[in-house]
C-alpha cells in the first residue's frame, strides 16, 4: 500500500527513469566491454602463435649453430651458442637463446620468442647423434647370406646382455633385405618411410625381433675430410712395411700392397685422406697397432684380393674408422684374414664384406653384402657412447617443453 | 456552524482535485520525458550490442587467420619446408582450399611457394606461402594470411578493410 502510494508520489517516474538508464549503460558497457575483450584476447592470441614459431626458430637455430660448432671442431662449454633479441626479417617476431650444460652434463637450449608483448619459451634437453645409431643402415639393400648372424654386443659394459639393435634399410623396393636359409637377425629390422615390412623384408631366416615401417625420413649427413697436410704420392708397397704414426697423417692420392706389403700404423691417432684408389694384392694388410688408430677417408675404391684385410689389432671398433667422401660411384670389397673390428660409413657406396671369422661395430652403406657364413655384431657403445668429438656427431632433440 | 463545517470539507475536496489534476499534468510530461530518453538509451545500448558483436565477429576472424596460419606453417615446417611442398595435396580434403595467382609483394630474397585461398564460414583466408635460405642450414618460411573484416564492395573496392598475419620461422636444411 505505501509502495503504490509512493509511486503515484511526483518524480518517482524520474527516478525510476534514471535507474532503467543507468542499469542499460551498464549493460551496454558490458557489452561493449566484452566484445573489446573478446577481441583483445583474439590478438593476443594470434601474438602468442607467433611468439611460439619465433621460439621455435630460435630453438632450430641454436641446434643448427651448435653442430656448426661440432662439424667444426671449435665447441667449447665455456662459450656456447647464444643470441639476444634477434628480429625476424623486420617483423614484430624476435627470439633470443641460449645453451646450458646441466649438472648431469646434458646440454639443454632455451628459446623466448617474442612478438609484441606476447612471450613464449621452449625448453629442450639435447643428445648427441652418431652415425651408427642402426647395426647395419642402407638406402638400398642388405644382402644377408645364408648362415649369417646379426647380434649385439657392448664394449663399454660387459654386462650388458639386453641388446637392442636394429638393422634397415630406407628403401620402400620389394625384396630389398632377402635373408639366406640359416640366417639370423637378432635385431628390430625396418623398411622405408611408407613401406611394407612384409614385402621389403625377404622370408628366408629368422628374425628375433621386431619388423616395422620407419615413421620419418632418416638423414645420411655428408662427410668432409679433414683438413691434412698434402703428400701428393700414393703410400706404395711391394713386399715390405710402410710405418705410420701420427706425423704420416696427410693426404695421400692413393693406397698400393702388393706382395704381402703392409701399412702399419703404429704410436698414435692417424688420419689419412685418399683421393684415389686402394688397391691391396694378396697376403697384404693394414694393420692398426694396439693404442693406435686409423681414420681413413677413401674418395675412390677399394679392392682386395685374398687373404688381405684391415687388421684391427685391439680389437677396438672405434680404433678404425672408413668414410667414404667421394662424389662419384664408389665400390669397397673389404676381406680379412681374420676378423674385422671397426666402422664403415659410407651411404652412397656398394659395400661387399668377407670376413673369414666375424666383423664387429656398424656400416652405413648403400648396398650391403654379407658373403655367406658371416658373423656380425653390432657394438652399442657405438650409439650410446657418442662423443663431441666424434665424427659426425651431432646435436639433436631429445625432449621438449614449452611454456 | 454545521453550515461553516460543510463549506470547508467541500473546499478542503475542491482543493484536493485541483491538486491531483495537476500532478496528473506533470505526469505525463515526466512519462513523455522517460520515454524519450529510455528511447535513446535503449538505441544506445542496441549500439554497443553491436559493436560488441562487431568485435567478437572480428576477433573470431583473427583467431581464425591466426589458425589458419599456423596450420599452414605447422604442415609446412612438418616437412621442413621442402620447396615442393604442396598444401592443396596435404590439406584440400579437409578444407575448401582454391590456388590464388602469384602474390604483389613478397619480403626481399624471399621465393614464393605459392598462394591459396581458405574459405571458412564464408570468410575467405588468402595465404600466401614463401621461403628464403638463410645459411646452407638454414630455411626461413613465410606464412602470410589476409582477410577482410568488410566485405568488399564490387562498386568501391577500396572500403574493403583488410588485416593480415604474418608467421615467420626456421626449418633445418
Amino acid at each position: 500500500m505505501n509502495k503504490r502510494l509512493k509511486s503515484q508520489e511526483t518524480g518517482a517516474a524520474l527516478c525510476l527513469m534514471v535507474v532503467a538508464v543507468i542499469l542499460l549503460t551498464l549493460t551496454g558497457m558490458a557489452l561493449l566491454n566484452l566484445g573489446l575483450q573478446t577481441r583483445i584476447s583474439a590478438i593476443q592470441t594470434a601474438k602468442g602463435i607467433q611468439a611460439r614459431w619465433s621460439a621455435d626458430a630460435g630453438l632450430i637455430k641454436a641446434v643448427v649453430e651448435m653442430n656448426k660448432k661440432l662439424s667444426a671442431k671449435t665447441w667449447s662449454d665455456t662459450s656456447m651458442p647464444a643470441v639476444t633479441n634477434e628480429v625476424l626479417f623486420q617483423s614484430e617476431q624476435s627470439f633470443s637463446y641460449q645453451v646450458d650444460k646441466d649438472g648431469g652434463g646434458n646440454y639443454t637450449v632455451t628459446s623466448t620468442g617474442m612478438a609484441g608483448s606476447a612471450i613464449k619459451r621452449v625448453y629442450a634437453t639435447m643428445r648427441l647423434k652418431g652415425l651408427f645409431d642402426s647395426a647395419i643402415l642402407v638406402k638400398d639393400r642388405i644382402s644377408l647370406m645364408p648362415n649369417t648372424l646379426v647380434s649385439g654386443y657392448n664394449s663399454q659394459d660387459a654386462t650388458d646382455t639386453d641388446f637392442d639393435l636394429k638393422i634397415g634399410t630406407t628403401s620402400t623396393a620389394a625384396g630389398r633385405i632377402p635373408l639366406g636359409p640359416g640366417t639370423v637377425v637378432e635385431a628390430d629390422v625396418f623398411v622405408g618411410v611408407g613401406g611394407n615390412p612384409n614385402t621389403v623384408i625377404g622370408a628366408g631366416g629368422t628374425i628375433t625381433g621386431q619388423k616395422y615401417t620407419l615413421h620419418e625420413e632418416l638423414d645420411f649427413p655428408v662427410i668432409t675430410p679433414p683438413s691434412l697436410p698434402y703428400i701428393g704420392t700414393a703410400l706404395s708397397s711391394t713386399s715390405a712395411t710402410i710405418t705410420l704414426d701420427p706425423t704420416g697423417s696427410g693426404t695421400y692420392t692413393g693406397i698400393s700392397l702388393s706382395q704381402t706389403g703392409i701399412v702399419e700404423i703404429k704410436g698414435g691417432d692417424v688420419v689419412l685422406y685418399i683421393t684415389g684408389n686402394i688397391n691391396m694384392g694378396n697376403g697384404c694388410e693394414v694393420i692398426v697397432r694396439p693404442g693406435s688408430s686409423l681414420t681413413l677417408y677413401v674418395d675412390g675404391n677399394i679392392s682386395a684380393d685374398n687373404s688381405v684385410g684391415f687388421n684391427n689389432q685391439a680389437g677396438n671398433v672405434r680404433d678404425f674408422q672408413l668414410f667414404a667422401t667421394g662424389t662419384s660411384v664408389q665400390l669397397f670389397n673389404m676381406k680379412a684374414k681374420s676378423s674385422i673390428f671397426g666402422t664403415i660409413y659410407a651411404p652412397d657406396v656398394d659395400i661387399t664384406l668377407y670376413p673369414s671369422a666375424e666383423m664387429r661395430g656398424a656400416i652405413v652403406g648403400k648396398n650391403v653384402t654379407f658373403k655367406s657364413g658371416s658373423v656380425f655384431y653390432y657394438d652399442e657403445a657405438l650409439r650410446d657412447n657418442v662423443s663431441i668429438d666424434d665424427v659426425g656427431a651431432r646435436f639433436i632433440v631429445k625432449r621438449w617443453r614449452e611454456e | 456552524m454545521k453550515t461553516d463545517v460543510i463549506s470547508s470539507k467541500r473546499e478542503i475536496r475542491i482543493l484536493k482535485s485541483g491538486r491531483r489534476k495537476r500532478a496528473s499534468g506533470v505526469n505525463l510530461i515526466e512519462v513523455m520525458a522517460v520515454t524519450v530518453i529510455l528511447t535513446i538509451t535503449v538505441v544506445g545500448t542496441s549500439g554497443y550490442r553491436y559493436y560488441s558483436s562487431l568485435n567478437a565477429h572480428w576477433a573470431q576472424e583473427q583467431i581464425a587467420a591466426a589458425r589458419v596460419g599456423q596450420l599452414f606453417c605447422g604442415n609446412w615446417a612438418g616437412v621442413e619446408g621442402d620447396e615442393t611442398y604442396d598444401p592443396t595435396e596435404h590439406l584440400d580434403s579437409d578444407l575448401e582450399m582454391e590456388t590464388l595467382a602469384s602474390p604483389d609483394s613478397l619480403p626481399p630474397a624471399f621465393v614464393l611457394l605459392g598462394g591459396y585461398r581458405i574459405t571458412l564460414e564464408g570468410v575467405a583466408y588468402d595465404c600466401v606461402l614463401a621461403w628464403k635460405d638463410v645459411s646452407p642450414e638454414l630455411r626461413a618460411l613465410w606464412v602470410r594470411v589476409e582477410w577482410d573484416l568488410r566485405e568488399k564492395d564490387p562498386s568501391n573496392p577500396d572500403n574493403a578493410l583488410t588485416k593480415s598475419f604474418i608467421i615467420i620461422t626456421y626449418v633445418p636444411r
